[in-house]
């Protein structure tokens, strides 16, 4: 079926069998089209094509046909619609995506295509919008006018969207890039349709997830203020492991005051889990200049915290070798263990130190030599990768 | 006289509602709640606001009575706010004031309105505390409003205007009264903690502290609060007299523990007082302490060291071994070891705290003949 989608397209009238627009009228005075389940949209059988519905349907073909939607790229995330009985139901053509991510083909979830015309534009003047889109992917335009209604994916569509994303991403398919798109556009959707529970909990922390992998601190900052508001209102979500890259993040981001007013409200249950001890930790560790420990906590750290961490860490390998090649200056200090106690595990120290015009003699490193070029060293963070 | 047209009679009767309200509260005649005497009052300061650009706001006390309404607004709006807090049942119900600050916030916009419009006031009367003046005391106001709400970045730029005044040489400092300026330094001296400029800060806080009025014991432990601290970090402890004088003990045992060099006592007394010194804004420089406090330990260390030749690596006074210290750290702190000894002790040295280098192969620290432990002078 899937393959066949171009010419699909065309036959729309024949042989479908599609759930009569009838009962999307009935979804539609409801407001809630998230009150059915697919599962039992897949289970209503025929309900034959009067010719009302023979008639919508064509006048439905016309406005795709004259929107020009091109149902050539391959079936990149489609909802390809086919029934759980019916083949050739809502075909996935209308909703094709256009939009260039060519993504080998594979086979695309089943569901139903909703009904696109104008059935939902009594809901376009309400604040809250209730999407109708069925794409499951869909890149990300900033907001310039009103909303429209078809563009936006409802909450189930999102659902599977998330899935996919998050499929795609432990697979390797996609780039950094697509995802941060990806993501931006189902935030905006669920925002526009004021959606705010465990689901948008979870799309942030992906996403956060997923930006601080790749060194994305403005989209990481964020998700993470998003989730703050979300918690506090108290949604569920993995509070915790986000309290603790808070703080970690605060402290980098050189707000220690934020961190101190913030551990006024922990609690001690907060206070005693193992991602918050150890992100307190660290701020401890700084705050005594100790930073053998503090290359240890970063070996050790939970979650996702040595990316987070990662991003910073060259800055303080250089602010750390400062004040070694000042401490050690008349004895000098070796290149091995200067790799066990920055932490340097596949990255080679020695490439590190020549790179920024240190001197290394007899695999020691000539502090004095190298005191003038570490001062001078730019402590950048790391880049976003793209 | 007082301007007939309908715009400023409805701002006078504003006013007038608002703050014959605040003198029924003040004795306590009116059980009202702090969110609709906040209302009211506010809508007070609006009408108040209008009539400060008639003319009868002229003359040489136009200034503190501007000085008075900022102070009964800011007082509301804190009572308001912290009232909220304790309250959620009643806050979700007031939908407007959301965050902790909000209502501070809105003070704050009201205040900068008037802050806008006082200049053009016409003014005959040339002296201190007319209005343009006022506009000084009005910065003042809103300089204390950002501190309360933790944002001290926002503030500078009230600073600078302030400064920025003086150098124009339009005004003139003596012309200000003593409380005005002694609220001055105090303000600055905070910007300067917060800035990490400790000397500046010492510089202002000592000045708000020795002119500031002897009635007002409540003023003076304020400025020590913060002038404490400060002092401290520049090895310039507090005798034990002057904190229980001004009650503020929570100072005692950490500046006992930092003179003695003791790091356990020290841990204990920074984590007992936490509370108080975040609530007062202060713990990072009680926690800046801590470098003080190890540099007094490992002086003593070198001290016995310098005494007792037992100690002494090749009869050489001024070579301390780790292990010596290392003993006593692990006290503090069970999980250290002698890498991170040398690293602590290489932060020490950067910051100037110690001068000397140390081996890491010998596991030992070579301190400088000359002052090893200098005094910084920052």
């Amino acid at each position: 079926m899937q393959g066949n989608i171009g010419s699909q397209q065309q036959n729309l009238g024949s042989q479908r069998t599609v759930v009569g627009p009838n009962q999307y009228q009935k979804q539609g005075l409801n407001g809630n089209t998230q009150g059915h389940t697919l599962a039992a949209l897949k289970q209503q059988g025929v309900p034959g094509s009067s010719a009302e519905d023979e008639q919508k349907r064509r006048m439905r073909q016309e406005k795709f046909a004259a929107n020009g939607a091109s149902s050539g790229g391959g079936s990149n995330g489609q909802l390809v619609g086919a029934g759980g009985s019916q083949g050739g139901m809502g075909n996935g053509g209308n909703s094709s995506m256009q939009l260039g991510y060519q993504i080998a083909n594979k086979p695309q979830r089943q569901l139903l295509q909703y009904d696109l015309d104008g059935s939902n534009q009594e809901y376009a003047h309400l604040p809250a919008v209730k999407g109708t889109s069925t794409k499951l992917e869909k890149p990300y335009f900033r907001l310039t006018q009103d909303v429209d209604p078809s563009e936006v994916r409802p909450e189930e569509v999102l659902h599977h969207t998330l899935k996919l994303l998050k499929r795609k991403w432990k697979a390797k398919e996609v780039d950094y890039a697509y995802i941060d798109d990806q993501f931006r556009s189902m935030r905006q959707d669920l925002v526009v349709q004021r959606i705010q529970n465990e689901f948008t909990v979870e799309v942030y922390e992906a996403h956060a997830r997923i930006a601080m992998e790749c060194a994305d601190l403005d989209h990481f900052n964020q998700c993470q203020t998003q989730l703050n508001y979300l918690y506090k209102a108290g949604v569920q979500g993995h509070k915790i492991e986000f309290l603790a890259y808070k703080i970690l993040y605060h402290l980098f981001c050189d707000m220690e005051t934020d961190i101190l007013r913030m551990l006024k409200h922990l609690t001690q249950e907060e206070k005693s889990s193992e991602p918050v001890k150890h992100a307190l930790d660290v701020r401890s560790a700084l705050a005594q200049g100790n930073y053998g420990r503090f290359f240890k906590l970063f070996k050790t750290a939970p979650n996702l915290g040595a990316h987070l961490m990662e991003i910073f860490i060259d800055k303080h390998r250089i602010l750390c070798l400062i004040r070694i090649t000042i401490a050690y200056v008349a004895t000098n200090i070796d290149v091995t263990y200067l790799k066990h106690l920055l932490a340097f595990e596949k990255e080679s120290a020695e490439d590190f130190l020549t790179k920024l015009g240190c001197k290394i003699m007899e695999g020691k490193l000539m502090c004095k030599e190298s005191n003038a070029a570490l001062k001078r060293a730019p402590l950048k963070l790391k880049q976003k990768m793209k | 006289m007082f301007p007939q047209d309908q715009e400023s009679q409805s701002a006078f009767k504003k006013f007038l509602a608002g703050f014959i309200l605040h003198l029924q509260v003040k004795q306590s005649a009116a059980k009202t709640k702090s969110n609709d005497v906040f209302n009211a009052f506010s809508q007070s300061f609006q009408g108040f606001s209008k009539i400060c650009e008639s003319h009868i706001m002229d003359g040489r006390w136009a200034g503190l009575v501007v000085d008075l309404m900022c102070k009964l607004m800011i007082h509301y709006a804190l009572e308001a706010d912290l009232d909220s807090k304790q309250n959620k049942a009643e806050l979700d119900k007031i939908v407007e004031y959301t965050s902790a600050h909000s209502r501070l916030e809105k003070v704050y916009t009201q205040f900068q309105t008037l802050f806008r419009r006082m200049p053009q006031c016409a003014t005959t009367s040339n002296a201190p505390n007319n209005a343009t003046y006022s506009v000084f005391y009005l910065s003042l106001r809103m300089i204390k409003i950002r501190f309360k709400m933790n944002s001290y970045k926002d503030s500078e730029s009230c600073f600078k205007w302030i400064d920025m005044q003086f150098e124009k040489e339009n005004f003139n400092k003596s012309d200000f009264s003593i409380s005005w300026r002694v609220t001055h330094a105090y303000l600055q001296g905070r910007l300067h903690i917060y800035k990490n400029e400790l000397p500046e800060a010492r510089e202002k806080l000592r000045f708000a502290f020795e002119h500031s009025h002897p009635g007002y014991p409540n003023n003076k432990r304020k400025i020590l609060k913060f002038l404490i601290p400060v002092e401290m970090n520049l090895y310039n402890f507090p005798s034990e007299q002057l904190l229980t004088k001004y009650s503020l003990t929570e100072y005692l045992e950490i500046s006992q523990a930092c003179m003695k060099g003791d790091m356990v006592k020290f841990e204990q007394a920074l984590s007992q007082n936490m509370d108080n010194f975040v609530f007062g804004g202060v713990y990072m420089i009680a926690e800046r302490l801590r470098h003080l406090t190890l540099r007094n330990l490992i002086k003593k260390v070198a001290l016995v060291v310098k005494k007792e030749p037992a100690y002494q690596q090749n009869g050489k006074a001024s070579i301390v071994k780790l292990d010596l210290i290392f003993n006593i750290l692990k006290e503090w702190d069970s999980q250290i070891d002698l890498d991170e000894i040398e690293c602590i002790i290489a932060n020490l040295i950067y910051m100037g705290f110690i001068k000397g280098y140390i081996s890491h192969e010998q596991r030992l620290m070579v301190l400088s003949n000359i002052e090893p432990f200098p005094l910084r002078k920052q």
